[in-house]
């Protein structure tokens, strides 16, 4: 009988194959060996076998290199195993800001108009862009920064406990959208350029209460265009 | 001892030598790991495991001895007492048949966030793949010394499994074939399904009335065949195992952690003949058993704030350990079951 210990991330990883690879010139082999155990012994390969394609792509998906077959929607722009990028129609949401901030806590919890957004997920961060117009964003279209909080130069967003969906697919990009906006904006990530409105982050947020649309011209550039922020992750 | 004086003389006129003539060695070998290690380990909190081993310590289930040889590291710890306290309840008979998993976990399903409530670990049983056990041929010699034996031998036999681990048999092929024909009722071809004939390969020797343990005690003095009698005192010894501690009840928090999940998959396949139509549900069933993570066979609580309770808990574990071990040692005396021997030079353990 086999016996495993799983307690919290605690594991012991036991060798159980190893990959040769054999060179001559340019050329090249791998073959696969089972590692054997014995009693009072050091293990031991046993006879190999050729790698195969599909040895590689199972230890491709073990190392977390596969991606589920899925009908991607219309808002989909990117897909790859490691990253995950759609866009957002402009439309009004709840936003919530820290009380850290007296003006911020002024703020909190009201409807705001949003512009569209480019969402992008790779390898469980999440980065936002925003789009000067309401409609699907080209390869070179050029993206805006997110007028947000907690979203940094490169539109990464600082997750701090924000609970994001466990996985990354077609059908979680709604839980990560609506995470993102169900958590607090509580303070700038670092220097970034949020917005081109004269009276700044919490003065541009006074301003669009009661608005229906976002002014596209209140957002600052972010000096990328979608391919090359997509580029950037892949 | 003195060495040979050397030759002096020089070699005749040289040609080629034998060795000469032989192709060089080969430098290719099995590559040694010597110096490889053979396991890693991750550590992250490590304070449950720790907490456990002590309470194993003090009710006399780990030995001190371990702790040396899992090198100070207390996961690797409690791996080498599961080992040692499945090797002295039967371990070596279990694996001439059984492949089984014995894991210790904070959660009944691996890369769940679900985990068990705080304080509480699972001991949890589970196949690698199904034992096989041919019946036919315990079930014609049975059948000869008296009419109930078959149904008898087989209905305890499994029973006492059973009562621990899952056994697909012909009852669940049974329960499969009322299921396929209950979905191809509503075609308009479905007499035109062919269905595994389970009713057919059943010997009709099982219909009997099988006789309690205490009938079978009685009747086996009246049994003048030797070999019979083996396999009758066998089982009796097997069914005495079983029941000699409760299976662990199924709780709440296990409901809920394993609320999503199918049947748990069958450690031991019984069939009345090598390819019948019993091995053919039970190929059908697993071609979609792993679609949802199976439920563990065996899982027995270990509540960390009640060391007594895990003491009972290792004896628990004990029980059904020598129940399996019980099992593979009467199915090593059941005739026709030569080939169901697990090879297990070099295995990892």
């Amino acid at each position: 009988m086999n016996a495993h210990v799983r307690i919290g991330d605690n594991r012991i990883f036991s060798l159980k194959h190893a990959v040769l690879v054999y060179h001559e010139g340019n050329r090249a082999f791998a073959t696969l060996h089972e590692v054997k155990s014995r009693p009072d012994g050091p293990p031991y390969l046993c006879a190999g076998q050729s790698v195969t394609t599909g040895f590689l792509e199972t230890l491709a998906k073990g190392l977390g290199a596969s991606m589920a077959t899925e009908v991607l929607p219309e808002h989909v722009l990117a897909r790859t195993p490691e990253l995950i990028a759609w866009w957002s129609r402009a439309r009004r949401r709840l936003v919530f800001f820290g009380d850290g901030d007296a003006k911020g806590r002024n703020l909190n919890g009201k409807m705001y108009p949003h512009p569209a957004l480019v969402f992008l997920i790779h390898r469980r961060e999440l980065f936002v862009r925003a789009l000067a117009e309401d409609c699907r964003p080209a390869a070179n279209t050029r993206l805006k920064n997110a007028p947000f909080w907690n979203t940094d130069a490169h539109g990464r967003v600082c997750l701090g406990s924000m609970r994001v969906p466990e996985d990354v697919s077609v059908a979680s990009m709604a839980g990560w959208e609506n995470a993102y906006f169900a958590s607090e904006f509580t303070h700038p990530s670092g220097a970034v350029h949020l917005t081109t409105y004269s009276g700044g982050f919490l003065g541009l947020w006074s301003e669009l209460e009661g608005r229906k649309h976002f002014p596209a011209r209140f957002l600052a550039d972010s000096n990328q265009t979608l391919q090359e922020f997509v580029e950037r992750m892949g | 001892m003195f060495a040979l004086a050397r030759r002096k003389t020089p070699p005749p006129s040289r040609r080629f030598s034998a060795s000469d003539l032989m192709a060089h060695r080969s430098e290719i070998g099995l590559p040694l790991l010597d110096e490889i290690s053979a396991e890693q380990h991750f550590v992250a909190d490590d304070r449950e495991a720790i907490r456990l081993a002590e309470i194993l310590v003090r009710s006399g289930v780990a030995i001190t001895e371990d702790w040396a040889r899992s090198e100070r590291h207390p996961i690797k710890y409690l791996q080498l007492t599961l080992q040692r306290w499945v090797s002295i309840h039967g371990g070596a008979a279990i694996d001439r048949r059984f492949d089984l998993d014995l894991t210790l976990s904070d959660r009944l399903i691996d890369y769940s966030d679900g985990r068990a409530p705080e304080g509480t670990l699972y001991l949890t049983v589970d196949p690698e793949g199904a034992a096989f056990v041919l019946l036919n041929p315990t079930i014609e010699r049975l059948a000869q010394a008296h009419p109930r034996l078959p149904s008898t031998f087989f209905h305890h036999f499994a029973a006492a499994l059973n009562r621990w681990v899952r056994v697909y048999d012909y009852r669940d092929a049974d329960e499969r074939v009322d299921m396929l024909r209950q979905w191809y009722e509503g075609e308009e071809d479905a007499d035109q399904y062919e269905l595994p004939d389970v009713e057919g390969c059943t010997p009709k020797s099982l219909k009997e009335t099988p006789l309690s343990v205490k009938g079978l005690r009685t009747l086996r003095e009246t049994i003048v065949d030797q070999q019979v009698n083996v396999l009758i005192e066998s089982l009796l010894g097997l069914c005495l195992m079983s029941q000699k501690t409760k299976r662990p009840e199924f709780t709440e928090d296990m409901g809920e952690q394993l609320m999503d999940s199918n049947p748990p998959l069958p450690c031991l396949l019984a069939a009345f003949s090598q390819a019948d139509a019993v091995v053919g549900c039970f190929d059908d069933e697993g071609q979609t058993a792993m679609e949802v993570t199976p439920q563990p066979n065996l899982i027995i609580p270990l509540k960390l704030s009640e060391p007594v309770s895990i003491g009972k808990a290792f004896r628990t574990l004990g029980v059904a350990c020598e129940t399996l071990a019980a099992a593979s040692r009467l199915i090593d005396l059941m005739p026709g079951n030569d080939d169901g021997i697990i090879g297990r030079e070099g295995v990892n353990r």
